[in-house]
């Protein structure tokens, strides 16, 4: 009670019993400040406030708690896609970026087109090269070029490219028979082999 | 499992927080009542109680997550309700009164005709007088005696201390008992 004003001990005191119910400390200090119908007045009439104030109690309507379901539901939908995965998915970006990244892909994308097919036709040239070239330097791996040419590729516009340009005198070369020598023939062996090679 | 009406409004929040319907739905009857009353009381309109408990709990919804579920939720819902009134009060200060009507009590149990007619005068000046006092006497009057919150309670929701809460309200029970003292049934 010490620290507490006369107030504040009074409506402690009125919102708990009547005057009678006091006991006598508790009357000597209502007493001090005020008389016994007044104390009695106001307890009186904290209890028909009270009283007064819960007597009819009024509903809101109800479609206000349909509504407010729907609104709860639209909220967490909401949330859902703001968290996790969907946050990543249904980030915001400003429009030029997903353009600028179009524009990026298809440059990078064009320009790997374009590197990849002139390294095919360098790689075209080189094999063509080769093979028309071993004829005349290293004799003797002509016996194997037609298995070379297998190996490489047997592509028909290999060998039309090769009819066309080779010289008349390898061409002749390219019987069955060489063919067949492929398979491990000496030079000594093969006549028709030796008649080109001096013919050279 | 545990039966809804064993889960503490607090446990329910948290329940909310994850976006479960059930308990929005169970939570929201169960204050249905209590805060359409006390919002009415304080604008005195119905239609305008309706769309502020509208407001209310959409806001009880969009700020879920940030309630602390270690704080009282009547605490902090009876907060906002006040908030939301005050603001609703300061839009339209020609607020209208109380309709006297709906707060006349139909079927009386007491067959004393004039005892009745002072009971009735009696609450029709408990209202009119509620309609005059301040935004916070009006708070502390219907937290105290209509929503029965404790003094500590009171004193966090309205951001007063303790004693200066039981201090105000000994000192308007004071003034309503002598302002109310024709009226009062018992004279």
């Amino acid at each position: 009670m010490n620290n507490k004003t006369p107030s504040e001990i009074i409506f402690e005191l009125i919102n708990s019993k009547n005057f009678d119910a006091l006991n006598h400390e508790e009357k000597l200090f209502v007493l001090t400040e005020m008389d016994k119908n007044e104390y009695d007045h106001i307890y009186e009439t904290q209890k028909h406030i009270k009283k007064t104030l819960n007597e009819k109690e009024f509903s809101p309507d109800e479609n206000l708690k349909k509504t407010l379901l729907i609104e709860f539901e639209k909220h967490h939908e909401s949330n859902v896609y703001n968290s996790g995965i969907f946050k990543f998915l249904y980030i915001k970006i400003p429009i030029y970026q997903p353009i600028a990244a179009a524009i990026i892909s298809f440059v990078f994308l064009i320009t790997l087109y374009y590197l990849n097919g002139y390294s095919n036709f360098n790689n075209e040239r080189i094999v063509y090269k080769y093979l028309t070239d071993t004829l005349f330097v290293q004799p003797e791996i002509s016996y194997t070029r037609d298995t070379l040419k297998n190996n490489v590729s047997n592509s028909e516009e290999i060998r039309t490219k090769e009819k066309k340009t080779s010289p008349s005198n390898i061409e002749k070369i390219s019987t069955e028979k060489t063919i067949e020598a492929s398979l491990c023939r000496s030079i000594k062996k093969d006549s028709n082999l030796k008649q080109f090679m001096v013919s050279l | 499992m545990k039966n809804l009406c064993a889960f503490s409004d607090e446990e329910l929040m948290l329940r909310i927080q994850k976006g479960d319907r059930k308990y929005f739905e169970y939570l929201y009857d169960r204050y249905q009542n209590k805060l359409f009353n006390f919002i009415y009381r304080f604008v005195g309109d119905r239609e305008q109680a309706e769309d502020l408990m509208h407001d209310l709990f959409i806001k009880v919804i969009e700020s879920t997550n940030q309630f602390d579920t270690n704080r009282k939720f009547s605490t902090w819902i009876y907060a906002l309700s006040i908030n939301l009134c005050r603001n609703e009060i300061r839009k339209h200060s020609n607020r209208k009164q109380l309709i006297e009507e709906n707060f006349v009590i139909e079927n009386f149990m007491n067959p004393d005709q004039q005892e009745n007619i002072d009971k009735k005068t009696f609450k029709n000046e408990v209202h009119k007088y509620l309609e005059t006092l301040n935004e916070e006497n009006k708070s502390l009057i219907l937290l105290r005696f209509h929503e029965d919150l404790s003094i500590p309670q009171i004193s966090t929701i309205i951001n007063l201390p303790e004693g200066t809460v039981k201090s105000r309200l000994f000192y308007l029970l004071k003034k309503i008992a002598v302002k109310l003292n024709a009226f009062h049934p018992s004279n």
